[in-house]
């Protein structure tokens, strides 16, 4: 076939790849993205945005999330993009149209830039790599990430533009790739930024090494580096108008974004990502995030490798390409931390630069591929060693590599990325009735549903999950994604929930829809009673005394920010889409592309071997370490990878899996095993923990059984917990088994058991309107009591210390809250934690123990004066504390006591987790401290269960300081406080008194 | 000629789109007053008016019906008005007559009582005296005069006895609440001891208005020995609670309740 | 063939024209992001007198000043133009449904009416804050259209729902040209 005639063929077969890549995108991503977007990560962010933007198009102020950002936080192209097609379809569907949309231009993007390297066959191929391409699959369809493909799709397609722009100098090719550019710098910042560095410059760089002659080109290296550089400086006009116009057109399409970049800075501290990982050191933060969207480039690096290194034009893009593999292997080296700094490197999230990589290598792959189905590698194979060899390679490729697609797309089920789907219509309506939405609410356990509830929602909320405008400073002072998903933030997470919990009334935060009971005993010991079970299983919890939303005016923007906003992101996918237009009708040159020449199909025979062997190696791999995971890992091969697996399954509820860890026995079948760990579990631990750590250590050992002993650290709402078991195992059939534990249980004496205990109904708005609560509907503030407020000093820490007393005949619900005044007028602000009964029966009292500043604090600020305030307000919830505890005191030494505490469960349920509330008193009644002293295992009904705690006195060291005035205020009026009195009770115990406050899961007193 | 013509006829023209003087309408049998709603204001007029009622609270636009030579408006719907002064304007583009006009209600007026007293819940522990006050208003929200005046206030002395009390006759929103007070004195008794329990009777407890103290009061009760201490809570229920204690085959147990500050007597649960 | 397309194309943009209908996103903000213009440009003159039993605490009596102000502004805005809903929140149930018994579709009118100085004289004032009964005497009270002051009188009712004070019965007691 002479050339000519085999320009036409490939011209031909690169135009239908191109269609059949977008057929094929279009029947497989288009259907499946509908599906796969519940599960991705960033999607319904995605899709909160573009309710935003469909609601309040010219208003950037978002007042749902955060008590408030601002939208041009974030360029908005792809979110009005999306808000517009929502005015048609429903959210989902639009954002599933516009990703297909988005895949589509990419494919064309990818074509084009392809297009710039080989001939239009290999475009072609690189076309149908995208529709299969991991990388492209983890970022659809796992990750959600439309902003970085849009912007990609974009820039792919500006790129080529650009190139004919320094090549013939024709000034509709310099229109064509800027108006392609604005759209990716509406869309995109990000891509905008470093496209410029690892797109941008390596095309100029091949645009101006096209320009040389091949004497010049045949240079060494050095030579030719310089041969360019002067190139450009002829070319400088060119480069210069491009520039020039570039920058403007990169501040002014989203000028609003870099003013607020200037005005209001992001003050949030890293944050810990899984690209930034070490790779080796945690093996899944590399499998996600490096080896499955690079896994084709690895196994074909070989090629791509040889194909860049052979041609001098390929050397912008070779920098590039090594460049971003380096920087998106994370923290797994020190040299991305050195390159981007310190600062880009913790807030940059680096698995960018492996996505582009991979974008890179797009057209450098097509070749070998191109080349081994039917170029110089097929006629290769096929002289080497027959056509039906290479035929059953190319399958077995083929399959392989379809089979990790299919892992791909069900990654989630392997190892959840999110929870079960969850029915947002119940919490909606919750909402919208009853003035609820006046208040705040909270997720808890909804993963990043929590966006997809807040896009259907005109409620506020405090958490959000767009961290970089977030302003609020227990969210930005720590290193925490979201309040929702607290527990996966270790201590910093949980330290940030608990002040949210703690300070409500701060944030008006009156509602926590919880699906995690993880967080149950945070939320009921400060303070959070459960009110009602929707349909959908989301249990409400609520709040008293937190006031409303105050009327809060929006960040003022000037209008005319307001209005570029909304009318000039989008106008430039207008006047791009009106120019490609234009452009295809009247400019567009047949071989508008210099072509590529010198492109040969050849590569060396190592590269063909190893490129075409790697993939089928690379990717059965991948099979077969799935099924030695599956089939021959021996999870039982000694004692402590039996224990630690045992675990591992406890952890993550595979009780079934568990069970087969013990020793098999007609004694002992699955349902005893269940039905033992039913009556035993339930408490603290495990019930409401997750398995921080684990060490096993082999105390004896002999040939067929062993001894361990394990210790663990649990992770639980109310701090860590650590926990010693001990397990004998013996050797079966080459496996260690578990010999089950004798199984201590207390069997109590009655069969049916009893008691009596008054429930209460808050009739509530008797009037049924929609208007607010008229007098005769609004309930009195109950009254209540201060029995003794105390300021203590205990070396460096200070609290108030005391008791209050429910004055009322209904049960109710107390809020406290100290104010600090200093005498530079600073106020502080403290509550209580946990150390405290929020709700309180008729005519009883709790004790508290509210931390303040420490003591160098407060004596450096001088404090003025201590305001203690009471709000009460009627409870129906959460004031019975359960069990009966008997204790008695032992003194250990002077200043040490030992609690030892009886617990008996005289209620109809279990109560989950006992717990004591104790105060510290000197004989004349003071209470110096409170401390919440909580038992790790549930107590059944009828049962009693005991538990030491040895406890610091600190009577006889803190001091009590009485020369700061203490005003204490019940709703609003001060009181005064009578005297002390003594307790003869807490003589005779050493100074301690004990209050029951356990916390009972299950809602039995729910009517 | 012929462009003196044209603006001729241009003057012309202007001149007879000019709009024309109208007259204030005579309205038929006026009277200062409006009794509302059942009236039918007659204006002699041959211009197709707009007829607004102008109320203090709001313009109400009258329904007209245009006959020979008058026009006829009246209210939309049948309803009430606030009384007092209004005006009925007639409008027509930028031309407006006013009538001044008193608005009075013809219909039959309900007298709606308002009774509002403070606080809603009274306790015998502090002062049993209530705030009451009270007006009545038409069912337009017209505050009606009762003896002389619009509104009455007075304070009440209320029944030391608990219970929920109605402030106006079977309205349930007016209803008042007397609460019991703390509890005085707690008598304790064993009830009876079988082979595995006490059984303590605390109660009847009542306030010094020998009122019950209310379901659900919170009893703490404390039980000890030489050794340690057992508490556990009651909850009473119509004045009397009855409590269980496990009998422990080594101990002399004292017992004792309690209910905010005042304690019972301690009895001693022998072997 | 060209009718065949034309009537294709007319039938997508009917059902998208008809989907878009369905798809409508409510952009009503809730109540504590509104803000209220009407009040906003409104300040008139309150000197309140108490002459009632129970005192209200300086920052009750705050919020009433602040809420009358407001009240009047709705009430004058009302008066204008027969807009129920805009002062919703400054009306109690029952004065709501009695000035929805006469609503009319909103328009503007030529009744402009501002008040200037108000003389509250609290008459009762509940000892839980919530009821205040009072005789605004000498209320100033400019028209324009024709232009005129009046000087009025009125005794009315507010009660304490939700966040604000809310007028619950009115009555004009006596006016006069001013």
């Amino acid at each position: 076939m002479d050339t000519s005639n085999n320009n036409i063929w490939t011209d031909y077969l690169g135009k239908k790849f191109l269609l059949v890549a977008m057929s094929l995108a279009l029947i497989t991503h288009g259907v499946i993205i509908y599906f796969t977007l519940p599960k991705t990560y960033d999607a319904y962010v995605h899709i909160f945005f573009a309710d935003h933007y469909s609601r309040f198009w010219f208003e950037p102020w978002e007042y749902r999330w955060y008590t408030g950002f601002l939208t041009i936080s974030y360029p908005p192209l792809v979110h009005q993009m999306i808000a517009l097609i929502s005015k048609i379809f429903p959210l989902k569907v639009s954002f599933c149209i516009y990703a297909i949309t988005i895949l589509q231009i990419l494919i064309v993007g990818v074509y084009r830039f392809s297009k710039l390297f080989f001939d239009k066959a290999t475009a072609g191929i690189a076309a149908l790599l995208v529709v299969l391409l991991s990388s492209i699959v983890e970022t659809l369809h796992v990750f959600g990430q439309m902003p970085t493909l849009t912007g990609l799709a974009f820039l792919l397609n500006a790129l080529p533009f650009l190139y004919q722009y320094l090549c013939k100098g024709k000034t509709i090719y310099l229109v064509m790739a800027l108006s392609f550019f604005a759209v990716v710098i509406s869309s995109h910042h990000v891509t905008a930024i470093f496209g410029v560095a690892f797109f941008v410059a390596p095309t100029v760089f091949m645009a101006l090494s096209d320009g040389l002659n091949e004497s010049q080109e045949k240079k060494n290296l050095f030579k030719y580096l310089y041969t360019i550089l002067v190139a450009a400086i002829k070319k400088y006009k060119k480069l210069f108008i491009f520039g020039a116009l570039m920058i403007p057109l990169a501040v002014g399409l989203i000028f609003p974004y870099w003013y607020w970049s200037k005005t209001d800075p992001i003050t949030q501290v890293s944050i810990p990502h899984g690209s930034r990982d070490n790779f080796f050191l945690k093996p899944s933060s590399g499998i996600v995030f490096y080896i499955i969207p690079l896994t084709l480039i690895f196994a074909l690096l070989p090629s791509t490798l040889y194909s860049l290194f052979k041609q001098r034009r390929f050397l912008g893009w070779t920098v590039s390409f090594l460049l971003c593999l380096l920087l998106g292997s994370g923290g797994t080296t020190p040299l991305p931390k050195m390159i981007l700094g310190a600062n880009a490197f913790n807030i940059l999230t680096l698995d960018r630069f492996g996505f582009w990589a991979s974008i890179i290598a797009i057209p450098f792959m097509a070749k070998f591929i191109y080349s081994f189905i039917s170029g110089g590698a097929r006629s290769f194979w096929i002289s080497r060693f027959s056509s039906k060899n290479h035929f059953l390679l190319s399958g077995l490729t083929g399959i392989s590599y379809f089979l990790f697609l299919i892992f791909i797309f069900h990654l989630s089920s392997f190892r959840p990325l999110q929870p079960k789907e969850i029915e947002i219509e119940p919490i909606v309506n919750f909402m919208n009735r009853d003035d609820h939405i006046r208040w705040r609410f909270l997720t808890l356990g909804f993963g990043d549903q929590m966006a997809w509830l807040s896009a259907n929602s005109l409620a506020a909320s405090v958490d959000g999950n767009y961290h970089s405008a977030r302003r609020l400073p227990e969210l930005t002072t720590r290193p925490v994604e979201r309040l929702e998903n607290a527990k996966f933030s270790g201590n910093y997470g949980l330290a940030s929930l608990s002040d949210f919990l703690t300070e409500a009334e701060k944030y008006s935060l009156k509602y926590v829809f919880s699906n995690d009971r993880y967080y149950d005993p945070l939320l009921y010991y400060t303070g959070w009673s459960r009110t009602i079970r929707l349909e959908n299983g989301i249990m409400v919890w609520e709040r008293g005394n937190v006031s409303t939303i105050q009327p809060t005016p929006p960040k003022k923007l000037s209008r005319l920010l307001k209005y570029m906003w909304g009318i000039i992101p989008l106008s430039s996918l207008v006047i791009a889409s009106l120019l490609t237009i234009l452009y295809l009708k009247k400019y567009k040159e047949q071989d508008y592309l210099i072509p590529a020449l010198k492109n040969q199909d050849y590569y060396p025979k190592l590269i063909i071997y190893s490129s075409s062997l790697l993939p089928v190696v690379f990717f059965s791999c991948f099979m077969i370490k799935q099924i030695y995971e599956l089939l021959l890992v021996r999870e039982q091969k000694d004692p402590v990878t039996a224990v630690l697996n045992y675990y591992n399954n406890l952890d993550f509820q595979r009780f079934e899996n568990a069970f087969h860890f013990f020793e098999p026995s007609p004694t002992y079948p699955l349902d005893q095993y269940l039905l033992e760990k039913s009556v035993s579990d339930g408490g603290l631990l495990p019930s409401y923990a997750k398995l921080d750590s684990i060490h096993v250590k082999t105390i004896r050992t002999t040939k067929d059984s062993a001894f361990c002993s394990i210790f663990t650290r649990w992770n639980t709402s109310l701090g860590f917990e650590s926990k010693t078991d001990s397990m004998n195992l013996v050797l079966r059939n080459s496996k260690w088994y578990i010999i089950p534990p004798k199984f201590k249980i207390q069997i109590p004496a009655e069969q049916m058991r009893s008691y009596n205990y008054v429930l209460f109904k808050k009739m509530g708005k008797r009037v049924i309107s929609s208007f607010p609560t008229v007098k005769d509907d609004r309930i009195k503030k109950p009254f209540a009591q201060f029995i003794q407020t105390n300021l203590i000093r205990n070396g460096k820490e200070n609290s108030i210390t005391g008791e209050i007393l429910n004055a009322d005949d209904i049960p109710i619900n107390i809020s406290l809250k100290v104010l600090v005044r200093y005498q530079n007028e600073l106020v502080k602000t403290f509550y209580p934690q946990t150390v405290f009964q929020y709700n309180l029966s008729p005519k009883s009292s709790t004790y508290f123990n509210i931390t303040l500043d420490n003591t160098k604090a407060m004596d450096s600020l001088k404090v003025q004066s201590i305001e203690l305030y009471a709000e009460t307000d009627v409870s129906e919830r959460g004031y019975i504390h359960g069990g009966a505890p008997s204790y008695t005191v032992k003194l250990l030494t002077s200043d040490k006591v030992q609690i030892e505490t009886k617990i008996y469960d005289e209620l109809t349920t279990s109560i989950n987790i006992p717990a004591i509330l104790i105060a510290e008193k000197d004989e004349s009644g003071k209470i110096w401290q409170s401390q919440l002293l909580i038992h790790k295992t549930a107590i059944r009904s009828g049962l009693s269960a005991t538990f030491q705690n040895n406890v610091q006195k600190i009577q006889h060291r803190a001091i009590a300081l009485t020369q700061v005035p203490l005003s204490v205020f019940i709703n609003g009026q001060k009181r005064s406080i009578p005297p002390i009195l003594q307790d003869e009770l807490a003589t005779k115990n050493k100074g301690i008194v004990v209050l029951p406050h356990c916390f009972m899961s299950e809602e039995f007193y729910l009517q | 000629m012929r462009t003196l013509s044209l603006y001729i006829a241009l003057l012309l023209f202007f001149y007879g789109c000019k709009s024309t003087t109208l007259d204030k309408p005579e309205w038929l049998e006026q009277n200062d007053t409006l009794f509302v709603p059942n009236f039918n204001l007659v204006f002699l007029t041959d211009t197709d008016w707009n007829i607004t009622l102008q109320t203090f609270i709001q313009p109400i636009e009258l329904k007209t019906r245009k006959e020979k030579g008058k026009i006829i408006a009246n209210l939309p719907l049948i309803n009430g008005l606030t009384e007092g002064p209004g005006w009925i304007r007639l409008s027509k583009n930028k031309t407006y007559f006013d009538y001044p006009v008193i608005i009075k209600n013809r219909l039959p007026l309900d007298k709606l009582k308002k009774i509002y007293r403070s606080p809603k819940t009274v306790n015998p522990d502090s002062n049993l005296n209530q705030q009451s006050i009270n007006y009545s208003t038409d069912q337009y929200s017209n505050l009606l005069l009762v003896n002389k005046n619009y509104f009455f206030e007075e304070q009440l002395h209320l029944n030391s006895k608990t219970g929920t009390y109605y402030a106006i006759d079977k309205d349930a929103l007016s209803t008042y609440y007397v609460q019991s007070g703390t509890c005085e004195y707690i008598p304790i008794k064993m009830k009876e001891r079988n082979k595995d329990n006490y059984i303590i009777k605390i109660g009847p407890l009542t306030d010094q208005y020998q009122n019950i103290l209310a379901d659900g009061t919170m009893i703490k009760i404390l039980c000890w020995d030489a050794k340690s201490t057992f508490s556990m809570q009651a909850y009473s229920l119509r004045g009397i609670a009855n409590v269980s204690i496990p009998i422990s085959h080594s101990r002399n147990y004292l017992f004792m309740a309690q209910i905010n500050r005042v304690n019972s007597s301690i009895i001693n649960l022998n072997q | 063939m060209r009718i065949l397309y034309g009537l294709m194309v007319a039938v997508i943009v009917l059902f998208l024209f008809l989907k878009g209908d369905l798809q409508e996103r409510k952009g009503e903000l809730p109540v504590f992001m509104k803000t209220d213009e009407i009040s906003r440009l409104h300040q008139s003159k309150i000197n309140i007198n108490i002459k009632a039993t129970y005192r209200p605490s300086n920052f009750n009596l705050k919020k009433l000043k602040e809420d009358y102000n407001n009240l009047w502004a709705h009430l004058n805005h009302l008066y204008q133009t027969n807009d129920v809903e805009a002062g919703k929140e400054y009306y109690t149930e029952n004065w709501f449904k009695f000035i929805c018994n006469n609503r009319q579709t909103p328009k503007s009118t030529v009744n402009i009416r501002t008040d200037s100085i108000h003389h509250l004289n609290i008459l009762n004032w509940s000892s839980d804050q919530l009821v205040c009964t009072a005789i605004d005497s000498n209320i100033i009270l400019k028209y324009e259209k024709p232009e005129r002051r009046e000087k009025v009188t009125i005794a009315f009712v507010l009660l304490f729902q939700g966040d604000h004070w809310r007028l619950d019965a009115l009555r004009i007691i006596n006016i006069q040209p001013f």
